[in-house]
């Protein structure tokens, strides 16, 4: 190597080093456009409540108070009580009484408000003071509870045949600081659906938070894929579901529908291997399980449970910054190859340098 | 080549890169300080406090980010609000991106809190260069005794800028950007360190969830079919929510059903409530969700959704010829409960 090439290639080295590092600057200085939210409540609504969520970190034996503002646009008599928080399998958020509300994660004793009722007139602005008192004896991990403000119609009564009351649910999130916020699940179930030939394969995995926190917001992104391969062990289609719109809550099971699109038809009295694993965005794999199935009709014909077979499908992170950290990666191992590089040119005997020498 | 000439080569190298091409950069998009405002902060615990997050640069500014450092186990942060509007970046034309209650939940167990930012998005406004710009108020609690720092980080992920805000084709681009944070001296006692006012309508700035719906509805009772009302429930919101239904008589015998109280009889069939009707590729009328009020004792899940939507709702209800002649009732009831 002659003295021009050393001279391009450690310019190439540190200029390497420095488009890597400018790169990262102008990624991380930029804000995101996002389109601006709508606007608040405007006292038209029947009964609208401010805010729509209660989140609060406290410690056990902890007091915290949070106040919400009612406005209302008819007469109502409004009731506030404390509920559970009950997830469906869809995700879906509902309030339970007392006698349903079966979690150990219930942070429906911990929440009272006041006033507890009240009556409004169209235009009344309304502040209720939440107080969230956290037990001594709370135990690890996150509390959930939904506070219910129901308003039914105080004047004379309706003059039709079904008469309407409202309710609006405030999720209540008391994350129990101090204590580990456990994070573990399990996949209970895997069904595949019926499919047309060319039409993608609906999966449905059932996926059970057993932790103690939930999942779904960031940074704990629920991230669920699966594989599908044939009888030779050849991928016929991936899929994967993430986002932080798949929110599991501790004792809750859920759903997390997939679609897959096999690279060729599934085939009558062939067998199907399928692999499902559920984890975070972060790389956590909280559980993976498989199935064999039969295709027959468009259709399962018989389905097992069966070993897995493939590595974990990843479910690190897919945002900018994994393209960040392999590009910095890449860029050091280029420095590090051009490094040796010159050493060894460095260490080779050179012929001026021996006869000056002798 | 000797090793002298080997490092005065890659020294040249550096020194062109670093007083030519570093430069062009900084030059075209000028240069700018985060800080915090005060900086220097002493309380007891269970005190609260606030620092301001201020932007200045030497060109006019079309945005800024800022992320904020912090240790959380001496603070924690109980709100993020903008500047009272028109006032620092709460100006006519920008748009704010705000950490969410739970993003800031989220914060309180890591120490870091991202995604506070304000922009122009029309590409051509600016805040004037040279004048120190509140971008947001961050409110901390004390909860530990202790000398720590709160840092605005311009590097690494999640690094806070401020965008270069002049005319033309360097509009938008990143300023070098530097920053101060600020240090708290927590001392023991003063305030009760078990209980904290917080004041979540400001860290979950517009956060929200509103439901219109009318005060009654008539479903017409002919025999021998099935009899549609359509209404509309609005549901006004800028959250993930669910919106259900239940029927509000608690009787296991007639929950579901329309009623003749009087004469203590209800019709034979329950009472559907269904959302979004639609005609489908066979000339069907299907709905996106049908709820039998009769079927659960509980709310039944009628949608999920984001943000305002009016709901187009359906009654169905079959009168059959054996129901008694009477003056039928229900009162039924919606709810929109916030999801996370």
């Amino acid at each position: 190597m002659n003295t021009t090439t050393r001279r391009l290639l450690g310019g190439f080295a540190i200029v390497a080093v420095l488009g890597l590092g400018q790169g990262g600057l102008v990624r991380a200085a930029s804000p995101t456009p996002i389109p601006p939210p709508p606007s608040g409540p405007n006292g038209n609504e029947t009964l609208s409540v401010q805010p729509s969520l209660i989140s609060v970190t406290a410690k056990p034996g902890a007091t915290a108070n949070v106040r919400l503002t009612l406005r209302a646009a008819a007469e109502l008599d409004v009731t506030i009580t404390s509920q559970g928080l009950a997830q469906g399998t869809d995700g879906s958020f509902h309030s339970v009484p007392d006698a349903e509300d079966a979690s150990a994660y219930s942070a429906r004793t911990m929440i009272s408000a006041t006033p507890e009722s009240v009556q409004v007139k169209p235009g009344d602005v309304i502040t209720v003071n939440v107080t969230i008192a956290v037990p001594a004896d709370v135990g690890q991990g996150t509390r959930y509870g939904i506070l219910a403000v129901t308003g039914l119609p105080a004047g004379a009564a309706p003059s039709s045949n079904v008469g309407f009351g409202v309710e609006l649910g405030v999720s209540t999130i008391v994350q129990i600081t101090d204590t580990a916020q456990t994070k573990t699940g399990e996949i209970t179930g895997i069904a595949v659906g019926e499919a047309l030939p060319g039409q993608p394969l609906p999966v449905t995995v059932s996926f059970l938070n057993s932790g103690n926190s939930h999942y779904g917001a960031v940074p704990n992104e629920l991230v669920t894929t699966s594989t599908l391969q044939d009888a030779s062990g050849a991928e016929l289609a991936t899929a994967t579901a993430n986002g932080n719109q798949l929110s599991v809550v501790p004792t809750f099971a859920r759903g997390v529908g997939l679609s897959m699109t096999p690279s060729q038809a599934l085939v009558d009295g062939a067998t199907y291997h399928l692999e499902v694993g559920v984890g975070l965005k972060d790389g956590t794999v909280f559980d993976r399980k498989a199935l064999d199935f039969i295709w027959s009709g468009g259709q399962v014909l018989g389905a097992t449970g069966a070993p897995i077979q493939t590595p974990p499908v990843s479910a690190g992170p897919t945002t900018d910054l994994a393209l960040i950290i392999a590009a910095a990666l890449l860029g050091a191992a280029v420095v590090a190859v051009l490094f040796l590089i010159l050493q060894r040119v460095r260490r080779r005997p050179r012929p001026d340098v021996g006869a000056a020498g002798q | 080549m000797n090793r002298s000439k080997l490092a005065a080569l890659s020294a040249g190298a550096m020194f062109l890169v670093a007083t030519v091409l570093a430069p062009v950069a900084a030059l075209a998009a000028g240069s700018g300080t985060l800080s915090l405002s005060p900086s220097s902060v002493s309380l007891a615990t269970g005190s609260t406090f606030y620092v301001d997050i201020e932007t200045q640069a030497g060109v006019a500014m079309g945005g800024a980010s800022a992320s904020v450092d912090f240790d959380a186990t001496k603070l924690q942060i109980t709100s993020v609000t903008k500047p009272a509007l028109g006032t620092g970046w709460n100006a006519s034309g920008t748009t704010y991106v705000f950490p969410s209650a739970s993003t800031i939940s989220a914060a309180n167990g890591s120490g870091h809190l991202a995604a506070v930012a304000a922009f122009f998005a029309d590409g051509t406004s600016s805040l004037p260069a040279n004048t120190n710009t509140v971008l947001a108020r961050v409110t901390f609690f004390a909860t530990a005794a202790g000398t720590s720092t709160i840092s605005l980080p311009t590097t690494g992920a999640d690094a806070g800028g401020i965008l270069d805000g002049t005319t033309g084709a360097g509009y938008g681009t990143p300023a070098t950007t530097t920053s101060s944070g600020a240090t708290v001296t927590v001392t023991a006692g003063g305030a009760a360190n078990n209980s904290a006012t917080t004041n979540v309508t400001g860290t979950v700035d517009a956060g929200y969830v509103a439901l219109t719906c009318p005060a009654s509805v008539t479903v017409p009772l002919v025999r021998n079919v099935d009899n549609v009302a359509d209404f509309t429930c609005a549901v006004g919101s800028n959250v993930t929510w669910t919106l259900s239904v239940v029927d509000q008589n608690t009787d296991p015998v007639s929950h579901g059903y329309m009623r003749d109280t009087a004469q203590n009889v209800k019709l034979t069939d329950p009472l559907f409530v269904r959302y979004n009707r639609q005609i489908d590729a066979g000339g069907n009328v299907v709905y996106d969700t049908s709820v039998n009020l009769a079927s659960s004792p509980n709310a039944q899940t009628l949608a999920q959704g984001q943000n305002n939507v009016n709901a187009p709702l359906t009654f169905t209800q079959m009168a059959r010829p054996i129901d008694v002649a009477g003056s039928y009732g229900m009162s039924v009831r919606f709810a929109v409960v916030s999801s996370f």
